[in-house]
């Protein structure tokens, strides 16, 4: 058999040990770039540093220390680095024609990051999708929303629109617009609201509650109940701020009126025409 | 029920003016369930072999009832939404410890109050004080209440800059002697000196509780280390720590140390450098 031959020809060729050379740098370097991440990781953990930084860190060293490896593969194999970094210089341009959108996205990435609008574990509102930020890579971001839905959001959207933070801060405003009928003394219904917020563990006592009259509606005086909570107890807030308002309001006779219609009539159409019936109890029929 | 074997509510651990001291070590028996009431506070725990439950609840009305380890009725813990806590051992060794808020007070006097230049006043203020529940030995704490959750606050010059606090007004007592004994506040002396030239209108008061100590007065009231306030000038305030209430209240005397700062004592520089404690 000439099998053995050519294996042993195969083998002693000067080629074959710098590609053996070139694929254990590859593979070492993947390990040390993973165990490298890894540390990072558990560093981080240990030392409570914020999901953002941990992120951009590990990625940092993950991928240098790949490029590295695989430059030192390249070389292992011979290739002559400047000649293709030259190459590279050409084939970028072409790349970059190609791909405008996704380096736009790369470009746009970056200044994210530098930006600092937001961090991992922000809640952030863009157009319509509001969610928790899971991960902000080079060419999106990815939102969790509050239904449990991935959301992949480019970051050259991210750039061009606005971008609500809603966890930037620690306490919150919560605007409650509420209307009352024109009978009721405004005064009282100020006291009412303020005597809730003050009762109500969830709102802070300062910033004051704000009492904004909004304008007088088509059925009703509108107003605006403002009162900040901690971010964390917004939604609490919100909750039960609402089913108080409307549990005092009826326990103090305020009345939160639906839409009211008034029905005349003119001298071109006919009256209304009226009933009469007898009341239970009542001598004579109610007129 | 086994009977609770408790040091605390031995008559020898009241104060001499008969006010009960909550705080301090008790032993439940397996099986075992003991409710006390601290204040506004209703505490439950139940010891069932190498599990602890722990309930509480708030009472909406304002009372300063102290009642100490008395048999609880197990069937009110389901409506108590109680936490369940599981050891490897069975151990029926208890604490409980009195401790100072979590996070700074801000308290507003209930009238306005102004000191004039070159005047120098102690006033007195309470603020609720947390009860933290431990088990075991080496201890492991399970829960930390309050015995009356304050309402939540902001301090800080604008919305986005600041810190959360708890709220409470005060009457700002001037005397040792106006101060009443309640075993579920404490009292925190307050030395304010206006060196500036002009008015001091005090407004509002920041209390930083988690740097301060908690003692025990012998006829019960509840301490924490004074705080003294220097205005130096309308933009220039100066505050410090007391090392105890002896320093900064001349008629507290012979204190017992309950608890430590919740926070490792800053330098004195770093202390003295915030400047808007006061508004």
């Amino acid at each position: 058999m000439d099998l053995l031959p050519r294996i042993s020809a195969f083998v002693n060729h000067p080629m074959f040990w710098d590609v053996v050379r070139a694929v254990i740098i590859l593979i070492v370097g993947g390990a040390v770039a993973k165990a490298a991440g890894s540390a990072i990781r558990r560093f981080s953990l240990r030392r409570q540093i914020e999901a953002q930084r941990e992120a951009l860190a590990r990625r940092a060293v993950f991928y240098t220390i790949l490029v590295l490896a695989f430059l030192a593969a390249l070389h292992q194999l011979g290739v002559n680095l400047s000649v293709l970094l030259g190459t590279a210089g050409i084939l970028s341009v072409a790349i970059g024609f190609a791909s405008q959108t996704s380096a736009s996205n790369i470009i746009s990435g970056l200044f994210l990051i530098g930006e600092k609008a937001f961090v991992i574990g922000d809640v952030i509102q863009v157009g319509t999708e509001t969610g928790e930020v899971i991960s902000i890579d080079l060419l999106s971001v990815k939102l969790r929303t509050y239904d449990n839905l991935y959301v992949r959001v480019p970051n050259e959207t991210l750039i061009k629109s606005n971008v609500i933070n809603l966890t930037r801060f620690p306490i919150r405003r919560y605007d409650m617009q509420v209307g009352v009928a024109y009978k009721e003394d405004l005064a009282r219904v100020h006291a009412v609201l303020e005597e809730l917020a003050d009762r109500n563990p969830l709102c802070l006592t300062e910033p004051k509650p704000l009492f904004i009259f909004l304008g007088f509606g088509d059925s009703s005086v509108n107003l605006q109940f403002s009162v900040w909570a901690r971010r964390e107890k917004y939604l609490d807030l919100r909750n039960t701020l609402s089913l108080e308002v409307k549990n005092a309001f009826d326990e103090a006779g305020i009345e939160i009126p639906f839409p009211h219609r008034s029905l005349y009539t003119g001298s071109a159409t006919e009256p209304f025409p009226v009933r009469v019936v007898s009341q239970p109890g009542a001598d004579t029929p109610a007129n | 029920m086994s009977e609770a074997s408790t040091s605390d509510h031995d008559p020898a651990r009241a104060a001499p003016n008969g006010q009960p001291r909550w705080w301090g070590d008790y032993r439940l028996d397996a099986g075992d369930c003991r409710a006390w009431r601290i204040g506004p506070l209703q505490l439950l725990l139940q010891r069932d072999e190498a599990d602890w439950r722990v309930a509480y609840a708030s009472s909406a009305e304002a009372t300063d009832e102290i009642r100490i380890a008395e048999p609880g009725d197990p069937a009110l813990l389901p409506g108590m939404s109680p936490e369940r806590f599981s050891f490897r051992r069975a151990d029926g060794r208890l604490t409980l410890q009195a401790r100072l808020a979590d996070r700074p007070v801000v308290v507003r006097p209930a009238d306005p109050l102004a000191i004039p230049p070159g005047e120098e006043v102690t006033l007195y203020v309470s603020s609720p004080v947390w009860v933290e529940v431990l088990v075991g030995r080496p201890l492991v704490s399970l829960a930390e209440i309050a015995t009356h959750a304050p309402s939540d606050t902001w301090f800080g010059p604008s919305t986005y800059g600041g810190e959360l606090c708890y709220a409470g007004r005060t009457l700002a007592r001037r005397h040792y002697e106006d101060v009443q004994v309640l075993a579920h506040r404490a009292v925190t002396p307050v030395e304010i000196q206006n060196r500036a030239e002009d008015l001091f209108r005090l407004e509002r008061l920041k209390l930083p509780m988690p740097n301060l100590a908690l003692f025990v007065a012998p006829d019960g009231r509840l301490f924490s280390d004074a705080v003294q306030l220097t205005r130096l000038s309308p933009h220039e305030v100066q505050v410090t720590r007391k090392r105890s209430p002896e320093r900064g209240a001349q008629a507290v005397k012979g204190l017992d140390r309950l608890a430590s700062p919740r926070l490792a004592e800053e330098p004195a520089g770093a202390l003295t450098r915030l400047t808007r404690w006061f508004e």
